[in-house]
């Protein structure tokens, strides 16, 4: 309201003065609070890092150590990490156990956390994933931001309720390329000039590693329908990459470009190539130039979709497991359930599995990964599945178990995971029974422990 | 203090709109029905769904800041504009005030510095839920600009408001204000986030004021957009301005 301009003059002009005084005072106050308060604000790298949670003991527990069975011993945690492996059964508990509460292992099996090496993360995928005693995983595509995040924290041993990621960040792929079509700013690019500046962006993201796409058309010109980058590009990326001390991982879907791969010296294909096994020495060339392999059977399995005589797809399958179903989420549940269309028909599931066959027997190094979540698969159940597929296409449950846990952790460098051993994370897996005879125990999860402290598994009501 | 030095000559203009904008905010929070809902609301959301419901590791606390920003401008605007305004206009206050003289300018301008102060009291708390409830953390040149980016979201969500304050009578208003309220937060993405809707209604938040402010607090806040910054600036620019032109013609029709 306008203050009146007449009548009681004095006071009212004594009375507007003071509370011009008072109006400014405030004004001045709450510019100081304002201000406060935006200093106060957490900025990135003032994230609170809880302490590690205090230990515990597994006892008389069968131990797959990430290379080979123990069929008794006694593990120590403490403060995040692991404190101690006896094997030999008849020492008494030491100092180093003491005041920890103790685990009783018979007829378990203790394992370490597995790790996926084929993600792609979003939401509440990390989450998802640790429901399953999947503590690491290794992202192939996402955006960066959540990796950025995330990374800043990733290495303190803080009690945590998700997975730990590592990402490529952005995939390398030609304009229009696969990987273009799911609406995300993925940069491109076309010659090979360009390669050592886009690797430099990706690091700068915080890129752990580079992915690359590789989809060429063959020399008759048939191939999928959408543009890749060529040869000398992907040589020039793998250069650009290995130069600055990353690993470079390449999606490839067929053989003939798994030999340029190969001839290109990259570390790791994400995919087992879909077209049937030739004699095109593709192996022993991947054997030489040390290239590991993640076959990523599961959502191979899924592009076969449902069997002749309608027998449930093997996603349907993976759901309809008793051990595997209640600590689904009702969305994984109804992912798990759906496969590609018809369209996608290069994918040959058989050739799949005897490819992996081929390659296994030539001694090309195996990763378990489950490309979660695409139709077919879920975070941390596919990861399950994917070990029994690779058992079903000729690799022994401990080899198995090798490609979820000490054979990704050395090709990727995570040199604290992967492993049972004296200083290593303590990302534990609890099974009943034995995985290195039944590879589907590791589906039977007693516990699950990230960073020596307890994860409560989820479990979801069936959806109406 | 001897009556020669009041002054008699009216008070400036800037006088004038900071009396109006204090009797504004006083007005606002001796109705309580009104101030404690609009300030709690966006707050109490977020708390369920940016914090307690998030999934670990999801990163659904920064991403839901950024859009329940956008949602805080809305509540005061549109209803401070829209249904309070059509109340006034109807009920013989705005013209009681336009005699008094007050310039028009000064009275919405009043009202929507009321409106941004609002806005910013929600931003405040939620900004306080983010950090130290849901562990975000930003620049601080981000949470700055993250803040002005917010607040100023009132003047185009304001606009709107005044355009339904000014065409529709008092009991009218209110139901329509309630509707436009509603469609912009739900189909603009602000509660649950856009990328979750089946593709028409991604097309639908395309068309709408509260998506393209979304969209920019996200990009503000850090991350890739899908979208282009200045495609979304615009967006935002040229419905403010068509409300203004809107505005301007409803004001003229209004007082013929």
């Amino acid at each position: 309201m306008i203050p009146p301009a007449s009548s009681n003059a004095t006071a009212t002009a004594q009375g507007r003065g003071r509370s011009r005084v008072r109006a400014k005072a405030m004004l001045a106050l709450v510019a100081l609070a304002l201000l406060a308060f935006f200093l106060a604000l957490p900025e990135p790298g003032d994230e609170r890092v809880a302490p590690p949670a205090e230990g515990f003991v597994v006892r008389d527990v069968r131990v797959f150590d990430g290379e080979q069975l123990l069929p008794r011993a006694t593990v120590v945690v403490r403060a995040g990490r692991i404190a101690a492996v006896r094997a030999d059964p008849t020492t008494a508990s030491t100092d180093d156990a003491a005041g920890l509460p103790v685990i009783d292992g018979m007829g378990l099996t203790l394992l370490p956390g597995l790790i996926d090496a084929h993600v792609h993360v979003w939401g509440n995928a990390l989450a998802e994933t640790l429901n399953f005693g999947v503590t690491t995983v290794l992202d192939m595509f996402s955006e960066p931001v959540a990796a950025q995040n995330l990374r800043r924290t990733r290495d303190a041993l803080s009690p945590r309720a998700h997975a730990d990621l590592f990402s490529a960040g952005y995939l390398a792929t030609a304009p229009g390329g696969h990987g273009t079509q799911f609406g995300l700013p993925v940069p491109t690019l076309t010659t090979p000039a360009e390669a050592p500046a886009w690797v430099d962006a990706r690091l700068a993201e915080g890129s752990d590693y580079i992915k690359i796409v590789y989809e060429p058309r063959d020399a008759n010109g048939l191939g999928p329908p959408f543009p890749s980058i060529d040869r000398d590009t992907l040589a020039a990326l793998v250069q650009a990459t290995q130069a600055r001390g990353r690993l470079a991982v390449v999606h490839v879907s067929r053989r003939a470009p798994a030999l340029d791969v190969a001839a290109a010296a990259a570390d790791g294909l994400v995919h087992v190539p879909g077209d049937r096994v030739r004699d095109d020495g593709l192996a022993r060339q991947l054997r030489e130039r040390g290239v590991f392999v993640t076959p990523t059977l599961s959502v191979l399995a899924s592009l076969a979709g449902r069997g002749p005589d309608g027998t449930p797809t093997e996603g349907e399958r993976l759901a309809a497991d008793p051990a595997v179903r209640p600590f689904l989420t009702p969305d994984q549940r109804q992912g798990l359930g759906r496969s590609f269309g018809s369209r996608v028909s290069a994918f040959q599931f058989e050739a799949a599995l005897a490819t992996v066959a081929e390659l296994h027997a030539a001694g090309v190094e195996l990763m378990a990964g489950s490309d979660a979540p695409n139709p077919g698969t879920a975070h941390g159940a596919s990861l399950h599945h994917e070990l029994e597929l690779l058992v079903r296409a000729g690799l022994t449950p401990t080899e198995a178990l090798r490609a979820a846990t000490t054979t990704p952790a050395r090709r990727f460098g995570l040199s604290d995971r992967g492993r049972i051993a004296t200083g290593q994370r303590a990302d534990l897996l609890l099974v009943r029974g034995d995985p290195t005879a039944d590879i589907t125990a590791t589906r039977q999860i007693e516990r699950v422990w990230k960073n020596g402290a307890p994860v409560q598994r989820q479990r979801y009501p069936e959806a109406s | 203090m001897n009556p020669s030095t009041v002054s008699s000559s009216p008070p400036s203009l800037a006088s004038l709109l900071a009396h109006e904008a204090a009797a504004e905010w006083r007005k606002a929070w001796r109705q309580p029905a009104f101030a404690w809902p609009t300030l709690l609301l966006p707050l109490a959301f977020y708390a369920l769904f940016g914090i307690v419901l998030a999934r670990p590791g999801s990163g659904n606390a920064a991403y839901l800041m950024a859009t329940y920003g956008v949602f805080a401008a809305l509540g005061p605007a549109l209803f401070a504009f829209g249904a309070t305004l059509a109340q006034e206009r109807e009920n013989g206050q705005l013209a009681l005030k336009q005699i008094a003289p007050l310039p028009v300018p000064v009275l919405l301008g009043a009202r929507l510095l009321m409106c941004m102060g609002f806005t910013g009291l929600v931003v405040l708390g939620l900004y306080a839920l983010a950090a130290w409830g849901g562990g975000v953390t930003l620049p601080r040149e981000r949470w700055l600009g993250l803040a002005l980016l917010h607040v100023a979201s009132a003047v185009p969500m304001g606009l709107l408001g005044l355009l339904l304050g000014l065409r529709f009578g008092a009991s009218a208003a209110m139901g329509i204000t309630n509707l436009v309220f509603l469609a912009l937060a739900v189909l603009g993405g602000l509660w649950v986030p856009v990328f979750l809707f089946p593709g028409w209604m991604q097309a639908i938040a395309l068309a709408l004021p509260s998506f393209h402010l979304a969209e920019l607090a996200l990009a503000v806040s850090g991350r890739d957009i899908a979208g282009s910054v200045a495609v979304h600036a615009a967006a935002v620019l040229a419905f403010t301005a068509a409300c203004a032109g809107a505005v301007a013609w409803a004001w003229r029709r209004a007082h013929r």
